[in-house]
Order: structure tokens, then C-alpha cells, then sequence
């Protein structure tokens, strides 16, 4: 029980620590006054996403080791997040050429969005679903709110920015 | 088997359940330490706005192989076949 206290207060802290926003630092390392460009936002909104992603196949892949997940599960959550990445790495050949050539790519992007969004959309089903004991896998849940967190902002980042309609 | 017996094979059940459970806290809690840590040093971005840019494209790069690599890896251990990414564009 205090292993599991302290692993939901660890969880909670690291979220904390994590929710902040991207900010500039000098060639010293010191806090500069120069504003992050939209554009940034956008490729660090896009990187977190890649993180959780990640963070959660590691995550889901020892709660099936530990026998808290079983294999059916963990095959499909495994299978949306292969999907999560492989369709990044596409979008990330657009976005790597730049806001304006971005733009010009719009349905493309919109494309690879909405197939981001149908798979976390599938993985938080399957892992709501296949997670059977939730307080021992609270961090799965945790991760699994941080990769739709990351996925929306991306996209409302995508449309601030004029990218996506 | 006997009353003793079947309360010693709950019990060695449950020590082995608590004891995966408890590792299994830790390295989902490392896995979250390292994610935080990883956040926390994609948002500070030095001064080079181009620099930054390609930085940012080629971690995620990164990020996304070492996932599909990490979930292959898995499939192959538990005799499923690998997964393919989808041709560009489908």
C-alpha cells in the first residue's frame, strides 16, 4: 500500500513537472526573453506525443511481463501505438520542410491527424478495458491520458497555427 | 492436497503477485521519471530557431523507431509476426 501511495503521489508530481510550457533558454542556459515561435510549439506538442507514445509501449509491455496485462491486450494497445508512430514519422517528413510548405499540405496532414486520433481513440478503449487492476497500473492510465492530451494539443496547436483548417 | 499445503501454495501465489506487482510499480515509475525528464528538456529551446527545429523533427524520429522496434521485439518474443508501417499516403 505505501508502494502504491507512493507511486500515485510520484505520478502526480511528474505530471505536474511535465504540464509546463515550452520556453527559451540563452547559450548560457538562463531563461531568455525571446518568445518560443508557434512553429516550436507545434514540433514540441508533436515530440511529447512521441514520448508518451513510447513511455506507455514500455509501460504496457512490462505490465505484461509483471502478468497484469494480458497478451490479447497488450497486443492491441501494442498494435494502435505501432500505427501512432509509423503515421509520425510520416508527418513528421511534412512538418520537417516547414510552417509554409506545411500549410500547402493541409489535407495531408489532416489525413494523418485523424488516424492519430482514431488510434488513441482505440487505445484508451482497450486499455481502459484490458487494465484489470487500475491502482497497481495507475502510471498505464496516467500515460495513456498523457498521449490523448498530447494528440489533442497537437492538433489545436496545428489549427492555431492556420495548418489544419 | 492438505489444509497446510493449500495455504502455503495461496501464500507463495500471493508473495509472487505482491512482489510483481511492487516491481512492476517501480519500473512503470521509472518509465514516467524518464518520460518527465525527457518532456522537461524538449521544452527548453536554445536560441536557434532552425537548430530547434531540426532537433525537435529528429528525436521524434527517434522516439517513434525505438517504438515500433521495442513493440517488433515484443511480437517476435510472444511468435506474432512484426508489424509493418503503412505505405506513405494509405
Amino acid at each position: 500500500m505505501r508502494k502504491l501511495c507512493a507511486g500515485l503521489s510520484l505520478t502526480m508530481v511528474l505530471l505536474l513537472v511535465a504540464s509546463c510550457a515550452p520556453h527559451r533558454v540563452d547559450a548560457n542556459g538562463n531563461k531568455s526573453p525571446i518568445p518560443v515561435t508557434p512553429w516550436e510549439k507545434v514540433l514540441v506538442a508533436n515530440a511529447e506525443l512521441g514520448i508518451f507514445n513510447n513511455g506507455l509501449a514500455k509501460g504496457v509491455i512490462a505490465a505484461n511481463n509483471a502478468g497484469v496485462l494480458d497478451t490479447g491486450t497488450t497486443e492491441a494497445i501494442t498494435t494502435e501505438q505501432f500505427h501512432i508512430a509509423a503515421v509520425k514519422n510520416e508527418l513528421d517528413n511534412i512538418l520537417s520542410q516547414g510552417q509554409a510548405a506545411a500549410s500547402s499540405q493541409s489535407d495531408k496532414i489532416k489525413s494523418l491527424t485523424d488516424s492519430i486520433t482514431a488510434s488513441v481513440n482505440k487505445l484508451i478503449t482497450s486499455g481502459n478495458a484490458g487494465i484489470k487492476n487500475k491502482q497497481n497500473a495507475a502510471e498505464l492510465v496516467a500515460e495513456l491520458q498523457g498521449i490523448n492530451d498530447a494528440s489533442g494539443g497537437l492538433v489545436s496547436l496545428l489549427k492555431q497555427v492556420g495548418v489544419l483548417k | 492436497m492438505s489444509p497446510s499445503k493449500t495455504a502455503l501454495h495461496i501464500f507463495n501465489k500471493a508473495s509472487v503477485a505482491i512482489t510483481k506487482g511492487g516491481t512492476l510499480l517501480i519500473i512503470l515509475g521509472e518509465i514516467a521519471l524518464e518520460d518527465t525528464l525527457a518532456v522537461k528538456k524538449i521544452q527548453e529551446l536554445g536560441p536557434d530557431v532552425t537548430a530547434n527545429i531540426k532537433n525537435l523533427i529528429d528525436f521524434d524520429q527517434t522516439k517513434n523507431t525505438e517504438t515500433m522496434q521495442l513493440i517488433n521485439d515484443w511480437r517476435t518474443s510472444h511468435g506474432l509476426p512484426p508489424l509493418t508501417p503503412p505505405e506513405p499516403g494509405q
